[in-house]
């Protein structure tokens, strides 16, 4: 993960309101933190799409878990489960990519075919027969969950499956909800776009991702959900990157440009070489890049020693941050970090531009 | 009796703060991590000011963090200052740092802030299981 990639990520959810990722091993923690954000952040207008949302990503965690059969591993890979919810206009779209053994896929899209192809009489009566029949497989659900995805939808669901080897391939599909009283008109996002992000995250090595209103208030949930997903981490990593997640979430949310009354931002955690790289991005006006840049090189430049000197001081001196001088925060960034605090602007227009920041741990 | 105690429940951004005169309990416990942690701490330190008016024979504060973001440690290190303002006036105070095992950045921060001021300060661990018990036992 670099500058660079956040910026990218940037751009392919530039249209996303609100936009969560995840990728790894799956517990319900992770669920239940993702509908949480969700339910916490969704527009007024999306409101009575709420507990439908909730419901669908419940399903398509579950199916992660339900067709993920290949022994898990706790090493991450370019296969590892993915898990995707976007707000696009009027629109949510829950995604989910896994792995599947290649003699289970003609199961799976046969199931997936015929709901498809179904009307909603027909998927009614499936529905009953399948609840009456109690025709459940060994893995525990007789595409029960795919009949809910497009009985709750109304739509179709896009699914894929990307050959790995002879044994295994990657398994994806798309739930697309759309609010019936608001249409944007907006065209559908292709499954072809969830399958550029999976590779993009793999290959990028990122563990979790947000894009999304960085407001006081929204910040809440997000850390408790880097928090609570944390918890097999040894303490003190946990430690920082909650601590280090903290000061720059809070950054964002005080000096970040606001556009159209947003304070939008996108964040990344990420593990490489058995390192975390915090990474985060948002707008900041041009006229501001200036002392910024010279806060960062200056903390940049000192050594550990006058870094723990400045930290003293500032703590002495007890005053919050004047402009024109490193703020505590990044400071104590700084002296936390192994490496250096990488950073990059990236002009979007006359009036701001594009601010990203990665940190190791 | 004045000043009427202080006692704010823990939320999930500020700490659990008791602050009783009568009872001679003085800590300030979690989480820490509000963008206005000045807010926060003001009416704590106004509380201070009045009672060192006329403080207890020993005023034991008691800090123990899991999360403290810097706008915070700034405005521990004013509590401590005002603290470290009555020790020189002869009053008895002792501050004392808790973390837990293995939590390196509340421990530094421990030994940053005692390094910069001139006050009884000791570090202590202590074991979060002990706590837990413990805030089951008052939740119940």
């Amino acid at each position: 993960m670099t500058t660079n990639t956040i910026y990218q990520f940037y751009r392919l959810l530039e249209k996303d309101a609100i936009s969560f990722s995840y990728r790894g091993s799956f517990s319900n923690n992770v669920l239940t933190m993702a509908t949480q954000l969700f339910k916490d952040n969704v527009e007024e207008k999306h409101e009575r799409l709420r507990n439908k949302l909730s419901f669908l990503m419940i399903e398509s965690f579950q199916n992660i878990s339900r067709y993920a059969d290949t022994e898990e591993s706790l090493n991450l890979d370019e296969n590892s489960e993915f898990f995707m919810t976007r707000n696009i206009g009027d629109t949510f779209y829950v995604i989910s990519a896994n792995l599947i053994d290649n003699d289970k896929i003609p199961t799976v899209r046969e199931k997936l075919e015929r709901v498809n192809t179904l009307d909603k009489s027909e998927l009614n009566k499936l529905y009953r027969e399948v609840l009456t029949n109690k025709q459940i497989n060994e893995k525990g659900g007789a595409g029960l969950g795919f009949i809910e995805m497009v009985r709750k939808t109304k739509g179709k669901l896009p699914f894929d499956f990307v050959t790995i080897d002879n044994k295994r391939s990657m398994f994806f599909m798309q739930i697309e909800l759309r609010n019936p009283k608001e249409d944007d008109g907006l065209p559908s996002i292709s499954l072809s776009d969830a399958k550029q992000i999976q590779a993009l995250v793999a290959q990028e090595n990122i563990l979790m991702m947000h894009k999304g209103d960085y407001s006081e208030d929204a910040i809440g949930p997000m850390l408790k959900m880097v928090e609570e997903n944390m918890q097999n981490v040894s303490l003190k990593i946990h430690k920082k990157i909650f601590h280090f997640l903290v000061e720059i979430l809070q950054n964002i949310s005080k000096h970040s440009y606001a556009v159209n009354g947003k304070h939008e931002g996108i964040f990344q955690i990420g593990y490489e070489n058995k390192r975390y790289n915090i990474g985060t991005g948002n707008f900041i006006l041009n006229t501001e890049i200036k002392n910024l840049k010279t806060q960062l090189d200056t903390v940049n430049n000192k050594t550990v020693d006058e870094l723990n000197e400045m930290y003293r001081k500032y703590l002495r001196e007890g005053k919050t941050t004047k402009s024109g001088s490193a703020g505590l925060g990044l400071i104590d960034l700084a002296r936390e970090t192994e490496d250096k605090i990488n950073y990059e602007f990236v002009k979007i227009n006359d009036t701001y531009s594009f601010y990203s920041l990665t940190v190791k741990f | 009796m004045f000043p009427e105690p202080i006692i704010l429940e823990p939320t999930v951004k500020t700490p659990e703060v008791i602050f009783d005169k009568e009872n001679n309990i003085f800590q300030i416990r979690g989480r820490s991590i509000s963008e206005n942690s000045h807010e926060f701490f003001l009416p704590i330190k106004d509380w201070l000011t009045e009672y060192f008016k006329h403080p207890n024979k020993l005023t034991k504060l008691i800090l123990n963090f899991d999360y403290l973001n810097s706008s915070s440690a700034i405005q521990i290190s004013n509590i401590i200052n005002m603290f470290e303002k009555n020790y020189k006036k002869n009053i008895d105070v002792l501050l004392v740092w808790q973390y837990e095992r293995g939590d390196e950045l509340i421990e530094n921060t421990g030994i940053e802030l005692n390094i910069i001021s001139d006050v009884p300060f000791v570090t202590e661990i202590f074991e979060p299981e002990e706590f837990e018990k413990f805030d089951f036992d008052f939740d119940d």
